[in-house]
């Protein structure tokens, strides 16, 4: 704090009277008026002292941190050395063997094509052709859609011929249900017809060849007998005007030829009949009756006790398979190989990750300490500063009061010192 | 086993498919119509005179008019009451109807087959000829009330045509038409005279909720002279005028009738 240039006055004043100058003593060191003592004592000083040990402090700690610092380098550089060895070693040992696997590959590839070119085509190899047993994800895929397009395609055939020539008895004796029923149940044959078909192409049998020809039967009777019952009994209509009549004894919209008989009703009435008959028939003939055991499987099971002899193509099988566990077994090494290498490597990687960590730590902190020894010595330059001002006004004064007195001038010399903040830091005990 | 599931899928499927196919058989709504024949039994000769029309011309009647001739979804009533000296409506009716669609040509002949209604026809004929012998039942004849009765009873979503068999020369202890016809201008003062309020009332409400119903009077020549037709014809035209009701005049079941 500056005080007023008369307190600067006042202490020079006193100090010229006193004979008390400032200067250098024999060895040389800085001997200050007492009016510049009384300045430097002021207690807005004191704080430099604290700040200078403050920073002492600090100094020290940041060596601490320094050392510790170079404790953690040197053992995570000789880590990280001997990391580097390691992995060199289990390397060099996974790339030998990825030479061996390469070479192994080269072979089974070059015994397949040798193998191609002599014609001997590997089962393994074949384009995938569907085995009779294998599931099909997809149940479209499952679909035999040629025989279901082929099948619909006849049934459709079949209806329209039907149509065609049950047209003038469709019209007026059938209704819509009728109609689908019949049309189901040529559907149903026609599908019970061409699964026996089937069955008996794989297996000829008896029951079969029954069971179609009844089939075939039936659908011919669904498609030709009525047409033929509306020809021999047919169904007549009558006239409206004598349906109203008030005097005729029948007057009836519809009369029909007596002598029908009950079969001919019931069959217009129930035309489905012959598929019922044919779905009973199926049943018993598909799940009804069992396949029986043939003699000849049973005797080729119990001639296996021979010995096989090897064809070409368990020889080519046997070769390749082996090739094939070689290079499995390859495969195998490297992997072990680099696991080997992965746990050996991780307590060193581990190590030095923590020693990293610690170093970063002390880093951060040497930055801190460096920070608040910056402001402190703003700090500390800043009272210096001050000081050093309150000083020159001081010798200022006191200049001019020696000049005013020439009794003292002349035998007054003051040394003021050159670098006066230097002597300052020296009063203070600041270490420059 | 897996086959045998598929297979029964599979019907169960088709089964399925088949009752959602009941909108092609199944009628949303059957449409109605009906026919009622008032007969006029008041007098033998009368009588006779309409049954020789009925049985002339009612076959060709209703051939042509294709008044009973109904399709799928559709019915017919043809109902028969009688217009004698008692004031009560006795009406017996009998039904064809076609109840389904998509059913064969014979199927549906024989059940558009008039043949029930004609044998109604016949038998109420027998019985109203029996009637017109009965000093009871020709004492007087009650026309107009009768046929409000009629109508008031009939259902208001069909279509109803009321068919009058008379020389509508009503005697009545209201209304005597032998001893003089009414000036056409008080026809609503023989209308409140000769119908009962309920009646009327209950007419007028029919009325105006929108019954459909058509009259057809089939106008007999009054037997014994005693009347002028064509009076007792203004005389209803005006009257019926006054009831709104749609009327037409024919002489016989072979004119040509607009329904």
């Amino acid at each position: 704090m500056i005080k007023t240039t008369l307190h600067y006055y006042n202490l020079a004043y006193r100090d010229v009277k006193l004979n008390s100058t400032p200067y250098y003593n024999n060895e040389g060191s800085y001997q200050w008026s007492n009016g510049q003592l009384e300045i430097l004592n002021h207690p807005q000083f004191d704080e430099l002292r604290k700040l200078y040990s403050e920073i002492d402090q600090l100094e020290t700690k940041k060596n601490m941190q320094l050392r510790e610092m170079l404790a953690y380098q040197n053992p995570s550089n000789s880590l990280k050395k001997e990391s580097e060895t390691l992995t060199k070693v289990w390397q060099s040992e996974i790339d030998d063997e990825q030479l061996i696997l390469k070479d192994l590959k080269t072979e089974l590839k070059q015994f397949d094509e040798d193998m191609f070119n002599r014609g001997h085509y590997i089962e393994e190899d074949r384009p995938a052709e569907s085995k009779p047993n294998e599931k099909k994800s997809n149940w479209f895929q499952r679909i035999n859609w040629k025989v279901a397009f082929s099948f619909f395609s006849v049934w459709l055939l079949l209806e329209i011929f039907m149509t065609f020539i049950q047209w003038s008895s469709l019209q007026n004796d059938r209704s819509i249900e009728e109609i689908l029923i019949r049309s189901f149940s040529l559907a149903v044959m026609l599908l019970f017809f061409h699964l026996i078909l089937n069955k008996n192409k794989e297996n000829k049998r008896g029951i079969y060849i029954v069971f179609i020809t009844v089939n075939l039967l039936m659908i011919s009777t669904m498609m030709f007998l009525p047409p033929l019952l509306f020809h021999i009994f047919p169904v007549i209509s009558g006239s409206t005007t004598s349906a109203w009549s008030l005097t005729e004894e029948t007057a009836t919209t519809i009369t029909q030829q007596n002598g029908i008989p009950s079969w001919v009703a019931f069959y217009r009435n129930n035309e489905w009949v012959p598929a019922l008959l044919c779905s009973l028939f199926f049943m018993i003939v598909y799940f009804g009756i069992k396949k029986p055991i043939d003699p000849k499987e049973n005797s080729v099971r119990e001639a296996e006790p021979e010995v096989k002899l090897k064809t070409v193509q368990d020889e080519i099988r046997e070769k390749r398979n082996h090739l094939k566990t070689k290079i499995k077994e390859s495969e195998n090494r490297i992997e072990d190989t680099r696991n080997k290498q992965a746990s050996a490597l991780t307590p060193n990687t581990t190590h030095i990750a923590n020693m990293l960590e610690k170093l970063e730590a002390a880093k951060a902190e040497i930055l801190a300490v460096d920070n608040k020894i910056t402001e402190l010595k703003t700090k500390i330059n800043a009272l210096l500063k001050a000081a050093i001002k309150e000083l020159k006004l001081y010798k200022t004064e006191f200049l001019d009061i020696l000049r005013n007195d020439p009794v003292k001038s002349s035998f007054v010399t003051p040394e003021w010192a050159d670098d006066e903040d230097n002597n300052i830091m020296k009063y203070f005990g600041i270490k420059i | 086993m897996k086959k045998q599931i598929t297979i029964l899928g599979l019907a169960l499927a088709i089964a399925f498919t088949l009752s959602s196919c009941n909108s092609l058989i199944e009628c949303d709504s059957i449409s109605q119509r009906q026919a009622t024949f008032l007969i006029d039994v008041s007098d033998k000769k009368l009588f006779a005179d309409i049954e020789n029309d009925l049985n002339t011309n009612f076959p060709v009647f209703m051939q042509k008019s294709g008044l009973g001739n109904i399709s799928p979804c559709q019915s017919f009533s043809l109902g028969f009451g009688q217009l004698s000296s008692k004031e009560e409506l006795n009406i017996t009716s009998a039904t064809i109807s076609i109840s389904r669609k998509g059913q064969s040509k014979k199927k549906e002949w024989e059940q558009a087959s008039p043949a029930p209604l004609v044998r109604l026809m016949k038998q109420k004929l027998s019985d109203y000829k029996q009637l017109a012998d009965e000093p009871q039942v020709t004492a007087g004849s009650n026309i107009c009330n009768v046929l409000l009765k009629a109508i008031n009873q009939s259902n208001p979503d069909t279509e109803n045509y009321f068919f009058i068999f008379s020389d509508m020369v009503e005697n009545n202890a209201q209304l005597n038409l032998y001893k003089g016809i009414p000036d056409k201008k008080n026809a609503s003062q023989v209308i409140e005279k000769i119908i009962e309020p309920s009646v009327l009332q209950k007419f007028s409400g029919l009325q105006k909720s929108g019954i459909q119903a058509k009259v057809i009077i089939v106008m007999k020549t009054e037997p014994n002279g005693k009347t002028n037709q064509r009076v007792v014809k203004d005389f209803w035209i005006a009257v019926f005028g006054e009831l709104k009701l749609d009327v037409v005049f024919i002489d016989n079941l072979s004119n040509h009738v607009e329904l």
